[in-house]
């Protein structure tokens, strides 16, 4: 019989592996693909993957079923990301120089990044087309970046975002909004052949 | 167009607004073309994000994760777990009914040891001293802070003109030098007088002794003046014996005089009150007439003493003056 998975949680807080393990296993597919549409970037994901189960692992002693599960999970991994976006922009030489940061504050242009030899006019491929805005989603403020993701390539609700971001919908929207705001100013002069 | 239609817009095209708003902007967007084409762009860039959607994470890169995952949280349980277990054996130690004890002889032996690097003086050295004129007792005293104690003649020194004096001051110090030299005597005498030990104060008398008929010894007044002291009033018969003889080595003299009949009269001691009386029999036999004092104790020892032989030795000597 399939236990739920309040009962999972007691029995791996009494220190069963079996139990702990079933529970990483009905929500770790969703942890490594919010992490890997945030980083877009495999190693970056598992790293992120390893530190939020560890962090699981030794919270889930304290865990007191005030929330869902899946949403202390999330928050986790929510804050891991964001912990690990910073971690690498300060480590990152090239992204400390970058502009962008936060709203209002002007970003790189994408045009401004195009080999001289690729114009606007020849960028006709498809593949480069997706680079670029890859690239502009990347220089979001990770905020943005981070309901950005969650809600194009893990297609939540506002209202799960906000729960997992632990802010208000309206803030998750004014995310949403600036983040497509920017990136149509970025790709407006980019002509995309779908 | 205003900002606030603009995200309504947006909110739209992500299927994000209510049902009322979802026909608010419907019915907008059939009147309005510039709303219209800004709503194609929005629903164009929503599938270009989409199609860009990073592929899911594959069955290989999930078992690769949760492999590392449980080998990263085994790991960390087998260090708490040593970790654990050193301190579950600790408090086993501690806290059982033998762990009392134990607990109690390693608390007193830590004190001990802590008592002992705290208290204990820095180590050191013995120092051998061969220059008489470079010391002074009473120096040596206000340089150290201390008084000299625990003084002992070593007997087993090489050269038969010196002698080794061993005591603590400062330090311990073994101090050798010529027996004539004027410290050395010094330290006799303080040994004689001061030293706690018996066997030391009788070995220092010996020392004494042996050294008195040297010129230079039996005419110094310390050691004079330490003989007699120990003569009156030691506590312990054989040094007070051994002073005695000690001081019959020595130019006689009323002092001398004094402490012999110091000791008939008063020493409690009947063998040697007997070498008092044996004593003066030989000052006598040197030559030396005894005086009026002498006579006079003489008789009254003849005629009252608790030993019979000291009162027959007595009236015999009386008998010779």
């Amino acid at each position: 019989m399939k236990l739920n998975d309040k009962e999972l949680i007691l029995k791996a807080q009494s220190g069963n592996m079996e139990a702990f393990e079933e529970l990483i296993y009905r929500y770790d597919n969703q942890v490594l693909n919010i992490a890997k549409s945030f980083r877009n970037n495999s190693d970056d994901a598992k790293d992120i993957y390893q530190e939020v189960f560890i962090r699981v692992y030794n919270g889930l002693k304290n865990f007191q079923f005030k929330s869902e599960f899946s949403t202390w999970l999330f928050r986790i991994t929510t804050n891991v990301c964001l912990t690990f976006a910073e971690k690498k922009k300060r480590n990152n030489h090239e992204s400390i120089d970058d502009v962008v940061t936060y709203d209002g504050e002007e970003i790189e242009k994408v045009s401004d990044s195009i080999p001289g030899d690729l114009t606007t006019d020849s960028l006709i491929n498809k593949t480069d087309f997706y680079k670029q805005i890859n690239k502009v989603i990347d220089k979001l403020p990770v905020q943005q970046k981070l309901a950005f993701t969650m809600k194009y390539f893990q297609e939540l609700k506002i209202r799960e975002i906000a729960e997992i971001m632990n802010c208000n919908e309206g803030t998750v929207k004014r995310y949403l909004f600036t983040a497509v705001t920017k990136l149509r100013e970025q790709l407006k002069n980019l002509k995309h052949e779908v | 167009m205003k900002n606030e239609l603009k995200e309504k817009l947006f909110l739209y095209s992500i299927n994000e607004l209510s049902e009322k708003e979802r026909k608010e902007i419907e019915n907008l967007l059939s009147e309005d073309l510039e709303l219209k084409k800004e709503f194609d762009e929005l629903i164009n860039l929503g599938e270009a994000i989409g199609s860009n959607k990073p592929s899911p994470a594959s069955d290989d890169e999930l078992a690769i994760a949760r492999r590392d995952l449980l080998r990263s949280i085994r790991t960390q349980e087998a260090e708490v777990s040593s970790f654990s277990r050193f301190v579950a054996s600790l408090k086993g130690a501690l806290f059982n009914r033998y762990g009392f004890a134990f607990t109690g002889a390693t608390t007193l032996f830590i004190g001990i040891f802590v008592g002992y690097i705290f208290f204990s003086q820095q180590p050191i050295n013995k120092q051998i001293l061969t220059d008489s004129t470079s010391i002074d007792i009473n120096k040596l005293q206000e340089e150290g802070d201390t008084e000299i104690s625990n003084i002992r003649v070593n007997e087993s020194t090489t050269k038969p003109d010196e002698i080794e004096i061993r005591f603590d001051a400062f330090k311990p110090i073994s101090y050798k030098a010529k027996k004539k030299d004027p410290f050395v005597k010094q330290l006799l005498s303080e040994a004689l007088l001061n030293s706690s030990n018996p066997g030391d104060r009788i070995r220092t008398v010996n020392k004494i002794s042996t050294q008195v008929q040297s010129k230079g010894f039996n005419d110094d007044p310390k050691i004079k003046a330490a003989l007699l002291k120990a003569l009156k009033s030691d506590d312990n018969a054989a040094v007070r014996k051994e002073a005695l003889y000690s001081l019959m080595q020595f130019p006689y003299d009323e002092e001398i005089r004094d402490g012999l009949l110091n000791t008939l009269s008063n020493d409690k001691n009947s063998g040697l009150r007997v070498a008092a009386i044996n004593a003066l029999a030989d000052i006598k036999t040197k030559g030396i007439s005894l005086d009026e004092v002498i006579r006079k104790t003489l008789n009254k020892k003849a005629d009252q003493d608790d030993n019979d032989f000291v009162k027959i030795r007595s009236a015999s000597l009386l008998k010779e003056l």
